[in-house]
């Protein structure tokens, strides 16, 4: 599957990346939601791990940007490292799919609960 | 003109010469001859021989008497005469016409003594008239003298009264209060007896009112609820009365004599004046003359009520003045020029007097601290001031409040500035983290990098775990949330910020095995725990050992922090709880710790509490309620 890690932190876009693509999976970065808005389209992923704080576009904001043909079918999971301000029932409310705290515990298990999204 | 009878006394046949006096007619009377006194006999004859017969009192006065003899000797004479004074005298032997001559005279003399008895008679009943005449003067004279008395009776019994109704006045005047009013009017109308005692209705609103009654000798006032129809008429045996007072006192009433007592405030409406009332069983006639003499003595007892019940109102609004300024909860007095104490509250004590000439701001007292407000009282603005009102205002809980407030602010600085700090930590350290664990998957698991990584990872996950705990310690400062946590958890969590504090002394952690379930705010709980271990070092200065124990001793959950300082001497144990105590320098601690500590663990129901022997270290040992198991 395609997958679109956006982030400004470089070393969480890394971790995610080889972490997914250690799992066959084909992986492109955006250091934050102005590139996304470019690169989505393009890619056209299958799953975005987006986060929230980001400069320039933040995540909540690159969704609401984002029209419905450009978004298509992909499943998104949004991060947040300010856990009191986010849950599953706003992520969902903004158009996410899942959401997930930040710091990660296992890296693994925030790739394993992305592909299981995809597949259903 | 009657014939006069000229009687002749015999017991024998009458003589000769009686016979030829019958025939000398020119004497013109009547001749009888009788054994004893004609009444209507005027001149009477009788024979000396006869006259020792009689007694002075036969012989009337009204008649004329003539002696005969037949031969008058001088000793007869004389003897004659003594008995019967102004006699006449005869000779049987004589000549007729001196017989007659002598019967004559007599006849004259008798005439003469009667008309002499007649004037006399008139006389006497002239007499008797004038007498009669006297007997009216003196009656005329006795009964005005009688009248004057009885006028000056009169006046003097109106002076009594109206002396009775100046010293009823006078009594009323000296009234202190409304329930001696009673007996006064029971007094004064004490004479009559199918009177009962006089009751008193002061009506208090529209449809309530006080009822005053003797009982005992004692005045009652009780409450009573409901209109009464109230007029400015003397009403007398009206059933709405005495079914009023029936319902007002329970019992059955008679009949009712009302009086308004139509005082100044009333007078412009009459529906509101008081009344006074008789229970009584007297005939209407008898009504009459009590009405009458009560009347008088309304208008004054109206006065007087009137007064009374201004008095009470007033005495109620200045009590009600008073209670307010006996029960205001801080220090209040007012002084005179020279500092002494007027009046007073029960919170003011006698050397707060020096605060008067003072020039400080605030006072302390034991624990309290009082900011001082003082007031002149003139009589005018530009008079100097009469006394004072010193008032002291307790600071200590506003004090207290206000730095809570701006420790509470604080701590939301803080946790704004963690909540900042951790989320920027955040990000690379789940980069960090992350990748760590991704680098693992792609060396040999028994390789030096392997094992190095596992070190970044573990050295990681714990700053994860630091920075969860930060935020969670900062936002308390914002969330206030009692819930039920474990003690120990909340010590583990509170001690890594206590490193740099405790760092150069020895610690000692034994926390229980199993968890001490409490219900706490645990942020507000790691503020104790964080102050009692904070206050520990501090005592302690330059080196000691720090214990931090916990243990269970049902119903509580104990948390001890101890120190080995100098511990705390016996005259500063309960002053350390105090608000704003402290034994810092100047800006070093504000002396609220333990006071906030303590106060803290009271709100969940516990207890803080110091056992500390001076020169052996000091143990704060927190109580809290055992919770069932989270």
């Amino acid at each position: 599957m395609k997958v679109l890690v956006v982030d400004d932190e470089a070393l969480v876009r890394l971790s995610l990346k080889r972490a997914m693509e250690k799992r066959g999976h084909q992986v492109e970065e955006a250091e934050d939601g102005k590139q996304a808005f470019e690169r989505w389209p393009l890619f056209q992923p299958d799953l975005v791990y987006l986060d929230v704080l980001m400069p320039r576009l933040s995540g909540p904001d690159l969704l609401k940007t984002l029209g419905a043909n450009s978004r298509a079918t992909a499943k998104v999971v949004l991060m947040s490292a300010f856990t009191g301000e986010y849950d599953l029932e706003k992520a969902k409310s903004l158009g996410a799919d899942l959401f997930i705290p930040k710091p990660f515990e296992d890296v693994f298990a925030i790739a394993q609960l992305g592909e299981d999204l995809v597949r259903g | 003109m009657e014939k006069k009878t000229v009687q002749l006394l015999t017991r024998e046949p009458v003589p000769a010469w009686w016979t030829r006096l019958h025939t000398f007619s020119q004497l013109g009377c009547v001749f009888q001859a009788a054994e004893y006194f004609l009444p209507q006999a005027s001149v009477v004859l009788i024979p000396r021989k006869q006259l020792t017969e009689f007694r002075k009192e036969e012989f009337s006065p009204s008649k004329a008497y003539i002696l005969v003899d037949d031969g008058w000797t001088a000793q007869n004479l004389k003897r004659a005469l003594a008995t019967l004074k102004g006699a006449l005298f005869l000779d049987s032997n004589q000549d007729t016409s001196e017989v007659s001559k002598v019967v004559q005279v007599a006849l004259a003399r008798q005439t003469e003594r009667e008309r002499h008895g007649e004037l006399m008679q008139m006389m006497r009943f002239q007499n008797r008239q004038i007498e009669e005449l006297n007997r009216g003067l003196e009656q005329t004279v006795k009964e005005r003298t009688l009248h004057d008395a009885d006028s000056r009776k009169a006046s003097q019994k109106n002076i009594s009264r109206m002396r009775e109704i100046i010293g009823f006045i006078k009594e009323l005047a000296q009234l202190f209060d409304i329930s001696d009013l009673l007996p006064l009017v029971r007094r004064q109308v004490k004479e009559y007896h199918s009177l009962e005692a006089p009751l008193l209705y002061v009506p208090r609103g529209e449809d309530f009112g006080d009822l005053y009654y003797i009982r005992a000798s004692q005045t009652i006032r009780t409450r009573v609820r409901g209109r009464w129809a109230v007029s400015a008429r003397i009403r007398v045996n009206e059933a709405e009365d005495s079914q009023f007072l029936a319902n007002a006192m329970g019992r059955p009433f008679a009949k009712v004599l009302r009086f308004p007592l139509i005082t100044v405030r009333h007078q412009k409406d009459p529906s509101r004046s008081p009344l006074l009332l008789f229970e009584h069983n007297m005939q209407t006639r008898e009504l009459e003359p009590l009405v009458d003499s009560l009347s008088e003595k309304l208008q004054p007892v109206s006065w007087a009520l009137d007064r009374l019940v201004l008095e009470q109102e007033l005495k109620s609004t200045s009590r009600d003045w008073e209670m307010t300024f006996d029960e205001l909860s801080e220090p209040i007095a007012i002084l005179d020029h020279d500092g002494r104490v007027l009046r007073s509250n029960s919170h003011w004590r006698e050397d707060f007097r020096a605060v008067l000439h003072s020039k400080n701001q605030h006072i302390r007292s034991g624990a309290r601290l009082y900011t001082i407000e003082k007031y002149p009282i003139r009589m005018n603005e530009s008079a100097p001031p009469l006394s004072w009102v010193v008032y002291l205002r307790d600071e200590t809980r506003s004090r207290q409040l206000k730095s809570q407030a701006v420790q509470v602010e604080k701590m939301s600085a803080i946790g704004q500035l963690a909540g900042h700090i951790a989320h920027e930590l955040n990000n690379p350290l789940t980069g960090i983290r992350s990748l760590s664990q991704v680098l693992l998957t792609e060396t040999a698991s028994e390789s030096q990098v392997n094992k190095d990584l596992q070190e970044v990872e573990r050295a990681s996950a714990r700053c994860q775990g630091i920075i969860n705990n930060l935020l969670d310690f900062s936002r308390g400062g914002l969330e206030h949330k009692i819930e039920i946590m474990d003690l120990n958890e909340i010590a583990r969590r509170t001690l890594p910020f206590l490193k740099s504090a405790t760092g150069k002394f020895r610690s000692d952690i034994q926390l229980s095995d199993g968890e001490l379930p409490v219900k706490v705010e645990p942020h507000l709980m790691q503020q104790v725990i964080f102050n009692l271990v904070n206050n520990a070092c501090q005592a302690m200065k330059e080196q000691g050992e720090i214990g931090v124990h916990t243990r269970i001793s049902p119903p509580w959950a104990i948390l001890e922090v101890k120190d080995t300082g100098p511990g705390v001497a016996e005259d500063l144990k309960d002053r350390i709880f105090e608000p704003f105590f402290t034994t810092k320098a100047e800006g070093e601690g504000t002396g609220l710790g333990l006071s906030l500590s303590r106060d803290f663990v009271r709100q969940f129901g516990g207890e803080l509490e110091l056992e500390s022997e001076d020169g052996h270290g000091s143990v704060f040992r927190v109580r809290l309620p055992l919770e069932i198991k989270l």
